[in-house]
């Protein structure tokens, strides 16, 4: 191929990507980190700051206290999602993939409706049944003589955090279900055959057959958690409010970008401020992102059939 | 009226208030009705009402109708207006010194404790909104804090007034 056809293709071909991801996702990205070095004068206007907000942002108690303390609840968010979600959606799956299961469809609809439900709707119905006053987890655990079990968890500091955590696992269980559902279907029957003719059982054709050929699939599962719950917000949002109260228990990243970015009832929004923020969550979703691929991702073996 | 249910005081500082759909206020129809007021704090004697002083309405000064403004603020102002406004808005209460007699009894009533308690400010609006940490926002954190028991009041007006030391400048010693 001349080379003149070959850089037309190229245009063609890569050029509407390039430009709508320039435009629509990597300008903004630039954009925000480039704002978080101006801060905003009294007038409206902006001047250059340097590094000044994030020195702020990390070292002035009035910011640095809601800093830690998002950043602190957001690792909590993220342990709870990878300890109970994952694990359970991999049982779930494995379940699922049982040959002798009846009513699987069923099964994998059921489990998989709340991660297509909007947030909103998920936030509003938890807190209807989790309320102290007319909510049904109160009057269910008294019909079977286990009211004293009840607290109002959403509303308690030291256990807001964890319901939360916990609904928005409810809710999106489904999704680590199903990418690790499909992967265990991927796997060829010959191997589960020659597996079972050697003389496994059920439970070791799963530990020492089907396991090692999804981790590749578990290990993506784990980054997708990791950087959804950093760059959660909408749970919180609709259950809790932009305070994320009581008193900051429920106080994540996403939460505190907000009410720093766009502003809260009477808190002047503060867009240089929130891009510094929003610049941090970035920091640390990179470096995450990153500790994975070169520590996690290189070590996993792969097999094709 | 105002969003705020419920308010604890001491003196005129407003120590935290309390969204309506927040609580219920242990205040029924028939004590409204018997002219029962909300409790005091213990100890006080001086009833205080939260009016919305921070919202009001004028003339523009380059306005080409300036005699029309006039005629119109000075009907906003009048005894007509706040007896229109009181009764045909239930809920909203007009400001105005002049006396006003509302048709709901329940409302009546409302009105009627504005004679005998002072008026003031919804301090958190405004100016002491303006800055880190917010006043407002304190407040809604504190007075939750202050219900579910887990702060005392006067802890809770000394985080509003330490937060508010750190950036109002009449506020620092």
């Amino acid at each position: 191929m001349a080379q003149g056809t070959y850089l037309r293709l190229l245009v063609f071909f890569l050029g509407p990507a390039v430009l709508i991801y320039s435009l629509f996702s990597i300008y903004p990205l630039l954009d925000t980190i480039f704002n978080a070095f101006y801060s905003r004068q009294s007038d409206g206007s902006y001047l250059w700051n340097g590094l000044g907000n994030f020195q702020t942002l990390l070292f002035d108690p009035t910011w640095s206290g809601p800093f830690w303390n998002a950043l602190k609840n957001n690792f909590i968010f993220f342990l709870i999602h990878m300890c109970v979600q994952n694990p359970v959606g991999l049982v779930l799956a494995a379940l699922l993939s049982l040959k002798q299961l009846r009513f699987r469809s069923t099964y994998r609809t059921l489990i998989f409706m709340p991660t297509m439900l909007s947030v909103v709707v998920i936030g509003f119905v938890w807190q209807l049944i989790l309320s102290p006053i007319w909510g049904i987890a109160k009057m269910f655990l008294q019909s079977v003589g286990l009211g004293f079990l009840f607290a109002p968890w959403l509303g308690l500091e030291s256990s807001a955090l964890i319901t939360v955590s916990l609904i928005s696992v409810w809710q999106f269980v489904g999704i680590p279900m199903i990418l690790i559902y499909t992967a265990l279907l991927a796997i060829p029957d010959e191997l589960i055959d020659a597996a079972t003719v050697d003389g496994l059982n059920q439970f070791q054709v799963f530990i020492w057959v089907k396991l090692p050929l999804i981790w590749p699939t578990i290990g993506l599962v784990s980054i997708l958690t990791f950087v959804n719950n950093f760059n959660a917000f909408d749970l919180i949002y609709a259950m809790k409010g932009a305070l994320a109260g009581p008193n900051f228990a429920t106080d994540i990243m996403g939460t505190l970008f907000y009410r720093t970015f766009f502003g809260n009832q009477l808190q002047l929004g503060n867009p240089s401020m929130g891009s510094a923020i929003a610049t941090m969550m970035l920091i640390i979703i990179l470096v995450g992102v990153m500790a994975y691929l070169f520590l996690v991702q290189r070590r996993i073996q792969r097999y094709s059939f | 009226m105002s969003r705020i249910a419920l308010r604890f005081q001491v003196g005129a500082r407003t120590l935290a208030t309390v969204h309506r759909d927040l609580v219920r206020v242990p205040l029924s129809l028939d004590d409204v009705l018997a002219g029962v007021a909300p409790p005091l704090p213990a100890g006080a004697s001086e009833c205080y009402i939260s009016d919305h002083t921070d919202i009001g309405i004028g003339m523009n000064a380059k306005t080409k109708n300036p005699a029309d403004a006039k005629v119109f603020l000075e009907w906003i102002g009048s005894e007509e207006f706040a007896n229109i406004l009181g009764n045909e808005l239930p809920g909203f209460f007009p400001l105005s010194n002049a006396s006003v007699t509302l048709n709901d009894d329940v409302a009546q009533t409302f009105v009627n404790w504005r004679k005998e308690c002072k008026s003031t400010i919804r301090n958190s609006y405004q100016i002491l909104s303006r800055g880190t940490p917010n006043l407002e926002n304190e407040m809604w954190n504190v007075s939750a804090q202050v219900i579910n028991g887990t702060l005392t009041p006067d802890a809770a007006a000394k985080q509003l007034q330490d937060g508010l030391a750190k950036w109002y400048a009449p506020q620092q010693k």
